[in-house]
């Protein structure tokens, strides 16, 4: 047990996690029992369409649910060893920007206008680190503007003084300002040029090495996870349908769920010569119906009865996760695993 | 060789803004087969958009020529150019802004026909409708749903929809993609290249995805702060990336894949420079590794390096 | 990602205007103002059917000033006329003249807000600028020069406070003309040589709708308000025609010996305009979802 612990001490363990947005007219079923764990150091990449619940589960852990509309139904989130779920509104304004912080895709937004960039990282460290003297604070601040490319001197600036990407870096330094032990980051690069976009992960990707941050990358481009990310967690509906780490994902062997092989054939590669891209059929599941078995179902090339009425287990190859009857032990289906391999 | 469908010559658009001339478009020349598809790839701000909208006559162009089928439209009166549209349409970006709330599905796909009154009847329109519907794939049931009520994937799907009303041969196609995911990415754009295919339509396909325009282009014009930097056939130019700007743009996308010689390198340096009144020389200069003075104080022309391959570089000029 | 999870939440089961009678019916005040309103009207209405015009106006003087009784529920004002008579014919004049100078302002300041937010330009300085002219003068002193300039008739009254709130309606249309304006939808109508006038009366008007209701609503409570004070003075309704504002003058000097007789019409008024008010806010959340979430 305590050998477990020090090989892999995980920064944030959710289980059996429910969330769901209520109000007047419907509930919708955002997240549907998930359950993940993410180490120290460790970049979990979250992949996932519109709709998948991969920003719900974020807005969860960081306990930023909107008000009166979402709630977590079920589950516990245990972060740094405190129970995020049942933790009071003081509790958790510590817990944020210290132990755990947020990215999110729109830099424009998250910056206030009004305040010059160098007293925004350092409002942080003077909730966080009250022992810093202002001294030491400035030099923290110069030491971050350094580290995401940004010259000190431009500390005094206000947001509109710089361009989207630099805005975004200056997101990036402020949410790693007190040295979190896990930063959530939602589609950080989305809203940015690809040159740009290239030039942020490259921070980032240091910046994660150099403080051992543990990360959960959101992100609809596999693109970016194979570029950034050491483990995997593919979502669909609100559920983790595979997770793996990031070689398991990418491997060309058929042990993959259903869900995962339509992602990776519909994404348009420029390393691919074919002439066609082949779609996933038909669209996300109404998240406001329950479903007694496999969300994927209905899209599903492989589906069977039992995929519509019963929820497929989670079959387990050397860490690598697939939630699939195809694969399960007393799977009828496991003869079909070469089809599924193109 | 036949008169191409779309032809432009030193095409401009220059904005006032209070700083200066913002040259959106700056001596755009393209032309365009009947049935092809030109990809127009660019980052925000280098006037791909722009380039799209002065095509079509949304905004006036400051100079130079569109020929439609050899025809200068832009010399065109208001008549005439309403006439002209019914030929040219404009798939949009955004399927939740592009689409009027207000109309149900079957009310968006007609107004374009009522308005260019290429229907005689309500009978004859509703037909029409019913049958646009199916081509673009568009279940019959929904035909009294508002957009609100619908997913992005669908919703763009009437944006074709509507830009087929009216029978055009010419389609702008404006980021149609960007805004969707990629499951459903994937189902628009194999539409857009079955519509192709049987209505022998011709596509400028803009976006910032050189991985999109990959599939559905015959030819490719990289453009930089409203120039177009480099010009090829669509293999040629993936093959064979010449200006520097491109094989940045290459090299920025992140693959889908975990092998090592994948892995994100050379990423390029800088952001893109203010479109006001820019000075003369290379504009991707101040970013370009391979930068000489050579570059600067006057204008790089585009070069045939080859049968269907221009670029603009010095590092090129004296082959 | 949440935007487009609330456009499908919105979808489905109910209707366009279900949705928005759902929501407005939660608003427990807006409801009660338009119960409020709804009896007024009808009030307003069947008022011939309830009592004589001739009871709300006929001088008496030896019906001068009586307490309320099972003839007079109100009682009688110092001309001996019926005070509930006079409450219930004010409620058509005050509604009527309160409805239609809202409409006659929205009707020219639409126009004016529609072009100068559409076309923008000099086109869009020269009237809104206008506008702000006419914005700079308080109203109810811009309706009081109108109204002395052209002489006190209750057309000159309604023409007066018109343009009186004409600006308020240009600003609030010419706002929410401006953002569609650049809407896509309105370009791709433009992509299939669409008019200008089918543009601005098919895609933008009935999208800039939501305001601009909200806008009427709150205005018609003004305007009776304006008109109430009008009349107050001496410049609005002209006696003996029954008006609640002239119907607070005449009785002012009673205020300490009958105060009943100055709680009905002032009560009257609170009420209308207290109605007009929750309804166009209740309207408001109604239209846009967003303001309540």
């Amino acid at each position: 047990m305590d050998e477990e612990k020090t090989i892999a001490n995980p920064v944030l363990e959710v289980s059996d996690l429910e969330v769901v947005y209520r109000t007047d007219e419907e509930t919708v079923y955002a997240v549907n029992g998930l359950s993940l764990k993410v180490n120290a150091g460790e970049t979990l990449g979250l992949v996932g369409e519109t709709g998948a619940g991969k920003t719900t589960l974020a807005l969860s852990i960081m306990k930023l649910l909107p008000e009166r509309i979402g709630f977590i139904e079920n589950g516990t989130i245990i972060l740094d060893g405190i129970n995020v779920t049942k933790a009071s509104p003081e509790a958790m304004r510590d817990l944020r920007g210290e132990v755990v912080s947020m990215i999110f895709q729109d830099p424009m937004t998250s910056l206030n206008p009004v305040v010059t960039i160098g007293e925004q990282i350092a409002e942080i460290l003077e909730l966080h680190k009250t022992t810093l003297s202002k001294k030491e604070r400035e030099e923290r601040v110069d030491r971050m503007l350094e580290m995401i490319g940004i010259s000190p001197e431009r500390k005094g600036e206000y947001p509109h003084q710089f361009s989207g990407g630099m805005k975004q870096r200056i997101v990036i330094a402020m949410a790693l300002a007190c040295e979190p032990l896990l930063l959530l980051a939602d589609e950080p690069t989305t809203a940015l040029d690809v040159t740009i976009q290239a030039q942020v992960l490259n921070i980032m990707n240091s910046l994660k090495e150099r403080f051992k941050t543990a990360t959960i990358f959101i992100t609809h481009d596999l693109g970016i996870v194979a570029q950034t990310c050491d483990k995997v967690a593919v979502m669909y509906s609100g559920e983790i349908v595979e997770y793996g780490d990031l070689r398991h994902i990418f491997s060309k062997d058929p042990f993959h769920h259903p869900y995962t092989v339509g992602l990776f054939n519909s994404i348009p590669n420029i390393k691919s010569d074919a002439p066609r891209l082949s779609p996933i059929n038909g669209m996300m599941p109404d998240p406001t119906i329950r479903f007694k078995g496999c969300r994927f179902a209905e899209r599903c090339a492989h589906c069977t009865e039992r995929c519509e009425n019963e929820k497929p287990p989670f079959v387990d190859r050397d860490g690598h996760q697939v939630r699939c009857f195809l694969f399960a032990e007393d799977g009828e289906a496991s003869s079909k695993t070469e089809v599924q391999a193109q | 060789m036949s008169t191409p469908l779309i032809e432009t010559k030193h095409l401009k658009k220059y904005f006032d803004t209070p700083r200066g001339k913002l040259h959106a478009v700056d001596d755009i020349s393209i032309t365009i087969e009947r049935g092809k598809t030109l990809g127009i790839v660019g980052e925000s701000g280098c006037g791909k958009t722009t380039l799209g909208r002065v095509l079509l006559r949304l905004i006036p162009a400051t100079s130079g020529q569109v020929f439609y089928d050899g025809e200068d439209i832009l010399s065109y009166n208001r008549h005439q150019m309403n006439e002209m549209r019914k030929k040219m349409q404009i798939i949009f970006q955004d399927p939740f802004s592009s689409l009027n709330p207000r109309l149900s599905v079957t009310n968006l796909i007609a107004e374009p026909m009522k308005v260019c009154k290429t229907v005689r009847t309500r009978a004859e329109l509703q037909e029409r409708v019913k049958e646009l519907m199916k081509t673009v794939g568009l279940a019959e049931r929904l035909v009294n749903a508002y957009p609100h009520e619908l997913d992005g994937g669908r919703r763009q799907r009437i944006g074709v929809a509507r830009a087929l009303a009216v029978n055009p041969e010419f389609i702008v196609c404006d980021e149609p993609v960007s805004a969707l995911d990629v499951s459903i990415q994937a189902q628009i754009l194999n539409l857009l290249m079955d519509l192709q295919e049987q209505m022998n339509l011709t596509y400028i396909f803009i976006t910032h995805d050189l991985s999109v325009v990959k599939h559905i282009s015959d030819n490719i014009m990289v453009m930089y702060l409203g120039q177009c930097v480099e010009y090829a056939e669509t293999n040629e130019l993936f093959k064979n990336p010449m200006h520097p700007y491109t094989k940045a743009l290459l090299s920025a996308i992140p693959l889908p894949s975990i092998a090592p010689e994948d892995r994100m390198k050379d990423i390029i340096k800088g952001e893109i420079t203010s479109p006001i009144n820019p000075p003369a020389g290379c504009r991707f200069a101040a970013r370009c590794p391979y930068a000489s003075a050579k570059c600067t104080g006057q204008d790089i022309p585009l070069h045939g390096i080859a049968d269907n391959h221009k670029v603009a570089c010095v590092l090129y000029e004296n082959e | 990602m949440r935007k487009e999870k609330k456009q499908v939440k919105n979808s489905k089961k109910r209707s366009r205007a279900g949705m928005i009678w759902y929501r407005f019916r939660k608003n427990k005040l807006a409801l009660i103002g338009l119960i409020v309103l709804i009896v007024m009207a009808i009030l307003a209405l069947i008022a011939p059917l309830i009592v004589s015009y001739e009871k709300a106006t006929k001088q008496n003087a030896s019906l001068r000033m009586k307490p309320p009784s099972a003839e007079h529920i109100f009682g009688t004002d110092p001309y001996g006329r019926d005070v509930f008579a006079r409450i219930i014919w004010g409620a058509r004049t005050s509604l009527s003249v309160g409805i239609e100078t809202v409409f006659f302002s929205l009707l020219m300041g639409g126009t004016i807000g529609a072009v100068a937010g559409y076309f923008g330009g000099k086109v869009d300085d020269i009237l809104m600028r206008f506008m702000d002219i006419l914005l700079a003068i308080p109203s109810l002193v811009l309706a009081l020069s109108i109204v002395a300039a052209l002489g006190t008739s209750l057309t000159n009254l309604m023409l007066a406070l018109a343009i009186a709130r004409t600006p308020q309606f240009a600003r609030v249309v010419r706002a929410s003309v401006m953002p569609l304006r650049d809407m896509e939808y309105v370009e791709a109508a433009r992509a299939c040589g669409t008019s200008t006038a089918r543009i601005l009366l098919k895609h933008i008007i009935p999208n800039a709708f939501g305001p601009i209701v909200v806008q009427t609503t709150i205005q018609i409570g003004n305007a009776i308000l304006n008109i109430s004070s009008l009349s107050f003075v001496g410049l609005g309704i002209q006696p003996p025609a029954p008006e609640w504002g002239s119907m607070l003058s005449d009785v002012k000097d009673y205020m300490r010996q009958e105060p009943l007789q100055v709680l009905a019409p002032g009560i009257a008024i609170i009420l209308t305009v207290f109605a007009f008010n929750r309804i166009g806010d209740g309207l408001r959340d109604a239209l846009d979802p967003r303001l309540k979430n």
